[in-house]
C-alpha cells in the first residue's frame, strides 16, 4: 500500500502541476499575505518564492522589453529578469497587504493550443464585487495575468518602450528600482 | 441652432476616424500624441489640484449608502444610452435588460436612488455608442485625450459626448452647479483606486493609461470575452520568432 502511494506521489511529481492547482496555491498564498501581519520583508520572502513557483518571469522579461532584448548581453538579460521579478514580488507584497473577506474562485481552465492554457478566476470583495483575473500560461508557468480585461504584461511593455525611448535602459533600470523602493517604503510602519 | 453646429462636428470627426487605413484591430493608433500628451498633462494637473482633492473629499463625507444612491441615481439615467445600445448593436435581450433596469428604477428605486432591478436579478450592464460602432466594424481609432473628461477615441466620443449630456438632459434644470459637482465628485471617486494604482505601478503614466483604455474598449466590446488566442498570438508573436 505504501509503495503504491509512493509510486502515485512520484508521478505526480513527475508530471508537474495543472494550470488550475498552479493559480490555486498561488492564491492560497496571497491571502495568507493579505492576512497576515508580518512586516513587508517576510511578506516578500513567502511571495518570492510563490512567484518562483508559479511565474514565467524570463518570458515576461523578454516579451515586456521586446526588442531592446536581443540587443542584451546574457549577463544584462540576467541583470534585468532578477529585476522584475523583485518588481513582480514587491507588487504583490504592497497590494495584498490587508484582509477584508475577499475570496478566490477559479471560475475555468482552458487549453488554447498545446502548452498554453487561461485559467478565469474572480477576486470576490467583501461587497460581492468581482475582478476578474486571467492567468496566461505556457509550458505550465504563468506569463501574464490580464484583470478586468487590461493585460499587466501588454501594459509593462508600453510602459517600458515609452522609458526606453526617452531615457534608454539605464533610465528603465532606475525607474523600475524607483518603483520597488516605492512599494517597499509605503509598506512601512 | 447649437444642434446643428455639433452633430456635423461629430460627423466630420467620425467620417475622418473611419477614414484610417488598415491596421491591427482594437490596437493603439495615436498620431497626435504631442497634443495628447499636453492635454493629459493640464487635465493632471487639474486633477492633482481640483478633482482628486474634491473626489477625496467627496468620499470622507459621504456616508457608504449616500454614495451609493448618488452613483444608482446617475447611472440609472446614463442606463438609457446602453438600452439603446443593447439594441443597436443587434443584442435586443441586452437592450430589454437595460430597459427593464431603467423602468424599474426609476419608479421601485424611487426616481433611481435605490438599484431594485440587481435585486431582482437585472444586472448592471454597460453597452454604450462607442461599442455599437465597434460592432459595426468600426474596430480602429484615433486616441485622443480630453482635457477633464479623459481618454476616448474619435469612435468614441459620441459615448463621451452623450455620457456627460444625459443627466442635464434628464433633469433640465435640476442639473445645477451643485448636481454638476457632485456628479464629477462621484465620477471621480468611482476611478480613486484604478488611478492611484496606475499613479503607483506605471513609469509613464501617459502611456499606461492610454493602453489600459484601448484594452478596457475591447473587452467591454467583446461583453468581458475577447478571444484568448489573439492575446497570445500578439504577445508571443516576437518571441516564438527567436
Amino acid at each position: 500500500m505504501f509503495r503504491i502511494v509512493l509510486t502515485v506521489l512520484a508521478f505526480e511529481l513527475a508530471v508537474g502541476s495543472e494550470p488550475e492547482e498552479v493559480v490555486a496555491d498561488f492564491h492560497h498564498e496571497l491571502l495568507s499575505s493579505m492576512k497576515s501581519s508580518a512586516p513587508f520583508a517576510e511578506r516578500y520572502a513567502v511571495l518570492d518564492h510563490a512567484v518562483g513557483e508559479a511565474f514565467d518571469v524570463l518570458t515576461i522579461t523578454r516579451v515586456s522589453l521586446g526588442k531592446s532584448w536581443r540587443a542584451q548581453s546574457a549577463e544584462e538579460r540576467l541583470g534585468f529578469r532578477a529585476l522584475l521579478r523583485e518588481l513582480i514580488v514587491a507588487t504583490y507584497t504592497s497590494r495584498f497587504s490587508s484582509f477584508n473577506g475577499q475570496r478566490f474562485e477559479t471560475v475555468e481552465a482552458t487549453e488554447v493550443r498545446e502548452g498554453r492554457w487561461v485559467v478565469k478566476t474572480h477576486l470576490v470583495k467583501n461587497d460581492g464585487g468581482i475582478v476578474r483575473l486571467d492567468y496566461y500560461f505556457r509550458d505550465g508557468l504563468i506569463f501574464n495575468v490580464v484583470a478586468d480585461g487590461v493585460s499587466d504584461l501588454s501594459l509593462r511593455r508600453s510602459d517600458y518602450a515609452s522609458i526606453i525611448g526617452s531615457e534608454g535602459l539605464d533610465g528603465l533600470r532606475r525607474s523600475i528600482r524607483d518603483s520597488i523602493e516605492e512599494y517597499r517604503s509605503s509598506d512601512a510602519p | 441652432m447649437r444642434r446643428s453646429v455639433g452633430f456635423p462636428a461629430v460627423f466630420v470627426a467620425l467620417a475622418s476616424g473611419c477614414a484610417l487605413g488598415p491596421g491591427p484591430e482594437y490596437a493603439v493608433y495615436d498620431p497626435v500624441e504631442s497634443i495628447n500628451r499636453r492635454s493629459y498633462e493640464i487635465s493632471e494637473g487639474l486633477d492633482r489640484v481640483i478633482l482628486r482633492p474634491l473626489a477625496v473629499g467627496y468620499r470622507k463625507v459621504m456616508p457608504t449608502f449616500a454614495e451609493a444612491a448618488v452613483e444608482n441615481v446617475f447611472g440609472n439615467l446614463r442606463s438609457t444610452e446602453s438600452a439603446l445600445s443593447g439594441f443597436l448593436q443587434g443584442e435586443p435581450e441586452r437592450g430589454f435588460r437595460d430597459t427593464g433596469r431603467f423602468i424599474v428604477n426609476s419608479t421601485l428605486g424611487v426616481g433611481g436612488l435605490l438599484d431594485i432591478a440587481t435585486v431582482m436579478g437585472l444586472e448592471p450592464q454597460q453597452e454604450d455608442l462607442g461599442q455599437v460602432l465597434a460592432s459595426w466594424g468600426y474596430t480602429r481609432s484615433r486616441y485622443l485625450y480630453v482635457p477633464v473628461l479623459g481618454p476616448t477615441t474619435v469612435r468614441d466620443l459620441p459615448h463621451l459626448i452623450v455620457r456627460a449630456g444625459l443627466p442635464r438632459l434628464a433633469m433640465h434644470e435640476s442639473y445645477n452647479g451643485w448636481a454638476g459637482t457632485i456628479d464629477m465628485a462621484s465620477a471621480r471617486a468611482e476611478v480613486l483606486l484604478a488611478t492611484d494604482v496606475r499613479d503607483e505601478a506605471s513609469l509613464d503614466p501617459y502611456t499606461f493609461t492610454r493602453e489600459a483604455f484601448y484594452q478596457r474598449r475591447r473587452d467591454a466590446v467583446f461583453n468581458g470575452e475577447p478571444p484568448v488566442e489573439a492575446g497570445f498570438d500578439l504577445l508571443l508573436e516576437e518571441f516564438d520568432e527567436e
